[in-house]
C-alpha cells in the first residue's frame, strides 16, 4: 500500500511516500525552488516522491494532508470573534487566503496529482496536525511502546499534546489549547531579539549561552501559569499574535526594558540574557511536560515531535535528567514532517497495518537520507557539458582523500548520497572543516556561511567514538542532542567573560576541538553509524586515521538564508559563490583554484531573504 | 514505467531512483534553453487569445459604441502583437503591470468588504459570544483549574475520522 503525506500553506511545506508503513522518500519543497521555508503547494516535493517510489497512473493508495483544514479555520474565526474590533489587519490578510485556497485542499491535491500523471480520483484523507506530530515521531522509532510528546506553535487547537504509542496504535490522550503555546512563547521571543520567527529560533537557542537568565523571573511571573501537571497557560495581555501581526506588544516590550531589537541591529547584552532566560524557562517547562508524560503513560520511553523539539539543548538534559530511559526525536521534527506522520497515522491507526519494524533494531528514517541521489554519469554528463575541470576519485581513494584534505584546514563541501529530510544536514549536504582547528569557527563563518560570528557549529563523530569526545552515551544521528564535551578535552584557560568583545570571548581555545565547542562547552552532537551513511562514516574514520580525531566540523551546505542544497548544481554555485576550498560531488573532487570564474549577472546576496 | 514493471524489485528501485534524480534536476533543459522556449509559447498563446476575446469585445460594444469598440479593437490588437513580437519581454511587462493593477484593487476591495463584514458580522457576533461565555479561547491563568490539560474530542475508529476534513 502506497499513501503520500503532504503538509503545506504554513511553513516548510513538505511531501512523503510510504509503502507498506516504510518510508520511501521525503523532501521539503524549499529544496527544489530554492525558496527558504517554502510554504506554498510541495509541487515538486509530490513529483519528487512519486518518481523515486515508481508511482504510475493507479500506484497511490491515498494521499493524506497533515491537518484539518475546517478545525484550523474555526480556530481562525473564533479568535477574531474573541478580539473582535481588533484583529480587523490580521483577518483582512488570512480571511481570504483561507477562502480562495486553503479551505479547497482536495481539488488542490488532486489537480496536483494530475500534473503528476496520478489518478486524480485518489482518495484524499487528513489526520488532525498533531496527530501528524506524533505520527512522525513514533511509528519511525526503535520503541515498540512510549510516551509521545508533541510540542509546537498551534495546529488546529492544539499546540501540546501526550499520548502513548503501543505497537501499531498511537491515542492522543491530553491537549492543551490555543493560544496558551510553548512554541509561540518561544517564537515571541525570537522576533523580540529581532530574529525571523519560524526560522530564527534555533539562533536565539545558539544566543542562549552568551546571557545570563535575568528575565527569568520575569518570565515566569508575568508570562507563564503553570499547574503541577506541566500544563500551563500564557498571559496573553502580554502577546500580540492573537489580534495582530506581531508575536509581541507594549507591554511585553516594557516588562523587557525597551522595544524589540530591530533584525540586522547589533546584538547587545539585552538579548543574550533573553535568550538565556527563555532557554531556561523552556527547558523548565519541557521537563515538567515530560514528568507529566511519564506519570500519565508508565512508559519508560519518549518520542518527541513538534518544533520545539528542534531544540536540541533542551532534548539534551532532558536525556541526562533520567525522567525517561531514553528518547527518540523525529529529526524533522517541524511542520516538514507532518508530511511523513500523516501517512503513517492513517496506514496504522486507520488502515489497522502493523508496523513495519527493522531487523536491527535501529529506527526507521534511514539516517534521514530519504531525497534524491544523482548518480556519477549524470554529475559527469553535467560536468562535461560545462567544461569545469574535475578529478575522479576511486572508490578506495575517495575518503581518504577528503579526510587529508580536511586534516590539512580545507574546507570541503561535500554533496553525495540521498538528500537530508529536515532542517540539518547529516553528510550528504554538508561543509565539512577540521575541528581542531581554532580557525575553523570564524573561517567558516564569515567566509562561508556569511552569517554572525556567535554562531557555534556542529560535530559529526564516529557513533562508536562519541563517549571518547561528548558527555554522551548513546547515538545522537540527527544532531537532536547538545552535551559536553569531556571534561578531560578541554583547556585549562579561563573562561570567564572579561569584555563586552563577543568575538574575542567566542573564539577563545576551549578544547582540542574548538570549532565545535561552544562557550559552554557544549556541542550540537551528530553520531554517524555505517549503515545510515557508509561514505560519510568512511571519512570519519579515515581522518581518525589521519588525525587521531574522530571528530569533524559538519554545517549545512548553503550560505545564509538559502535553503540547503539539492542538487549538484545548487552545490557548485553555492561553492563558487564561497571561499570553500573543495567540492565532492559524488565520486568527483573539484578545486576551487582550477574552476572557471563565474560571472553572474545579479548579486546573488540579494536572491535569498535574509531569515 | 513499464520497464520498470518488468524487472525485478531491485532493478526496478534502481530504475525509480534514476527517474527521481532526472526529476529533481532538469538542468539540460534549463541549460538549452527549454524552460524558456515553453514560457514564450505559453506566452504567445495567452496573447493570441487575448486578443480574440478583445475582437469579440469590440464587437459587442461596436453594436450601441462604435467609437468605443475601436480602441477595444486597437488594444486587443497591439496586445496581440507585442505577445507575438516579444513574448518574453514588453508583453510579459505588461502582464506584470496588469496584474498588479489586479492586485491593487483586488486589494482595496478585500479591505472594504472585510471592514464591512467585520463592524457588522464579527464584532456584533463576538460580543454576544462572549458576554455568553461561548468562546474555547481563553487569555490567561484561571486559579479555579486545577489543570489545564483538556481531552481531546474521541476519533472515530478507523478510517471514518480521516475522511474528514474537520
Amino acid at each position: 500500500m502506497k499513501l503520500l503525506g503532504i503538509s503545506c500553506f504554513y511553513h516548510d511545506s513538505a511531501a512523503c511516500l510510504v509503502e507498506d508503513g516504510r518510508v520511501v522518500a521525503a523532501a521539503q519543497e524549499e529544496r527544489f525552488t530554492r525558496k527558504k521555508h517554502d510554504e506554498g503547494f510541495p509541487l515538486h516535493a509530490v513529483r519528487y516522491c512519486l518518481a523515486e517510489g515508481g508511482v504510475g497512473a493507479d500506484g497511490l493508495d491515498g494521499v493524506v494532508f497533515y491537518d484539518k483544514p475546517l478545525l484550523k479555520f474555526h480556530r481562525i474565526l473564533e479568535t477574531y470573534l474573541a478580539v473582535a474590533p481588533k484583529g480587523l489587519r490580521s483577518a483582512t490578510m488570512a480571511i481570504p487566503v483561507w477562502l480562495r485556497e486553503k479551505l479547497w485542499i482536495p481539488p488542490i491535491i488532486q489537480d496536483a496529482l494530475a500534473q503528476c500523471g496520478v489518478s486524480a480520483k485518489t482518495e484524499v484523507f487528513f489526520t488532525q496536525h498533531h496527530e501528524a506530530h506524533a505520527a512522525s515521531a513514533f511509528y519511525p522509532s526503535p520503541f515498540e511502546e512510549a510516551a509521545v510528546l508533541t510540542l509546537d506553535g498551534v495546529g488546529e487547537w492544539a499546540t501540546t499534546t501526550v499520548g502513548v504509542g503501543e505497537g501499531k496504535d498511537l491515542r492522543i490522550l491530553q491537549e492543551i489549547p490555543f493560544p496558551h503555546s510553548l512554541g509561540l512563547l518561544y517564537s515571541a521571543f525570537t522576533y523580540f531579539t529581532g530574529f525571523k520567527v519560524n526560522s530564527g529560533e534555533y539562533k536565539l537557542m545558539g544566543l542562549a549561552p552568551y546571557g545570563e537568565p535575568k528575565y527569568a523571573d520575569a518570565i515566569r511571573n508575568e508570562l507563564v501559569d503553570w499547574k503541577d501537571d506541566g500544563s500551563f497557560r500564557l498571559d496573553m495581555d502580554y502577546f500580540g499574535y492573537l489580534d495582530g501581526l506581531v508575536m509581541t506588544n507594549d507591554r511585553f516590550a516594557k516588562l523587557f526594558g525597551g522595544p524589540a531589537r530591530k533584525p540586522e541591529s547589533r546584538i547587545g547584552r539585552r538579548e543574550m540574557d533573553l535568550g538565556a532566560s527563555i532557554q531556561l524557562v523552556c527547558e523548565e517547562m519541557v521537563f515538567r511536560l515530560a514528568r507529566h508524560a511519564r506519570e500519565l503513560t508508565g512508559k519508560k520511553n519518549l518520542c518527541l515531535a513538534g518544533g520545539v523539539a528542534l531544540n536540541c539543548v533542551a532534548n539534551g538534559k532532558l536525556l541526562r535528567l533520567g525522567i525517561f530511559d531514553d528518547l527518540w526525536i523525529q529529526p524533522a521534527a517541524g511542520d516538514a514532517g507532518g508530511a511523513l506522520g500523516a501517512p503513517l497515522a492513517v496506514y496504522h491507526n486507520g488502515f489497522g497495518k502493523p508496523r513495519a519494524r527493522r531487523a536491527d533494531g535501529r529506527d526507521g528514517m534511514s539516517g534521514a537520507l530519504l531525497g534524491p541521489e544523482f548518480p556519477a554519469a549524470q554529475i559527469r554528463d553535467y560536468l562535461d557539458a560545462h567544461e569545469l575541470p574535475y578529478e575522479e576519485l576511486a572508490a578506495g581513494e575517495w575518503a581518504p582523500r577528503i579526510a587529508r584534505l580536511i586534516a590539512e584546514e580545507n574546507v570541503v563541501g561535500l554533496c553525495q548520497g540521498r538528500m537530508e529530510f529536515g532542517p540539518r544536514a547529516l553528510g550528504a549536504r554538508s561543509i565539512l572543516g577540521d575541528a581542531r582547528s581554532a580557525k575553523m569557527q570564524s573561517v567558516m563563518n564569515l567566509k562561508i556561511k556569511y552569517r554572525e560570528s556567535f554562531r557555534p557549529f556542529a560535530p559529526s563523530v564516529l557513533e562508536e567514538r562519541v563517549s571518547d569526545y561528548f558527555e554522551l552515551d548513546r547515538p545522537s544521528p540527527y544532531m537532536l542532542l547538545v552535551a559536553d564535551v569531556r571534561k578531560e578535552r578541554r583547556t585549562s584557560a579561563s573562561n570567564e567573560r572579561t569584555s563586552d568583545d563577543l568575538l574575542e570571548w567566542v573564539n577563545r581555545l576551549r578544547s582540542d576541538i574548538p570549532a565545535v565547542t561552544h562557550v559552554d562547552y557544549s556541542a550540537r552532537i551528530q553520531t554517524v553509524h555505517a549503515a545510515d551513511n557508509p561514505g560519510y562514516h568512511a571519512i570519519l574514520t579515515e581522518l581518525e586515521k589521519a588525525t587521531g580525531f574522530a571528530v569533524l566540523v559538519n554545517t549545512s551546505f548553503n550560505v545564509r538564508g538559502e535553503p540547503i542544497v539539492c542538487t549538484p548544481e545548487d552545490a557548485y554555485r553555492c561553492f563558487m559563490r564561497t571561499e570553500m576550498d573543495y567540492l565532492v560531488l559524488g565520486p568527483f573532487l573539484l578545486a576551487k583554484v582550477e574552476q572557471p570564474k563565474m560571472v553572474e549577472g545579479i548579486d546573488w546576496k540579494q536572491e535569498y531573504a535574509l531569515d | 514505467m513499464s520497464d520498470i514493471l518488468l524487472a525485478s524489485p531491485a532493478a526496478a528501485r534502481e530504475a525509480a531512483s534514476r527517474s527521481a534524480a532526472e526529476t529533481a534536476w532538469r538542468w539540460r533543459e534549463r541549460a538549452q534553453g527549454v524552460d524558456d522556449r515553453a514560457a514564450a509559447a505559453a506566452a504567445r498563446k495567452r496573447g493570441a487569445l487575448g486578443g480574440v476575446v478583445g475582437l469579440l469585445a469590440a464587437v459587442a460594444v461596436s453594436f450601441w459604441r462604435p467609437g468605443a469598440a475601436w480602441i477595444v479593437a486597437s488594444i486587443a490588437v497591439i496586445t496581440t502583437l507585442l505577445a507575438l513580437a516579444s513574448p518574453l519581454g514588453g508583453f510579459r511587462r505588461l502582464t506584470h503591470a496588469l496584474e498588479a493593477f489586479g492586485h491593487g484593487v483586488g486589494v482595496t476591495l478585500t479591505w472594504v468588504l472585510m471592514t464591512v463584514a467585520y463592524a457588522l458580522l464579527f464584532l456584533p457576533v463576538g460580543l454576544a459570544l462572549r458576554a455568553a461565555g461561548k468562546l474555547r479561547i481563553t487569555r490567561g491563568a484561571d486559579a479555579r483549574l486545577a489543570s489545564y490539560w483538556q481531552l481531546p474530542p474521541p476519533a472515530p475508529p478507523g478510517l471514518d475520522g480521516y475522511r474528514k476534513p474537520f
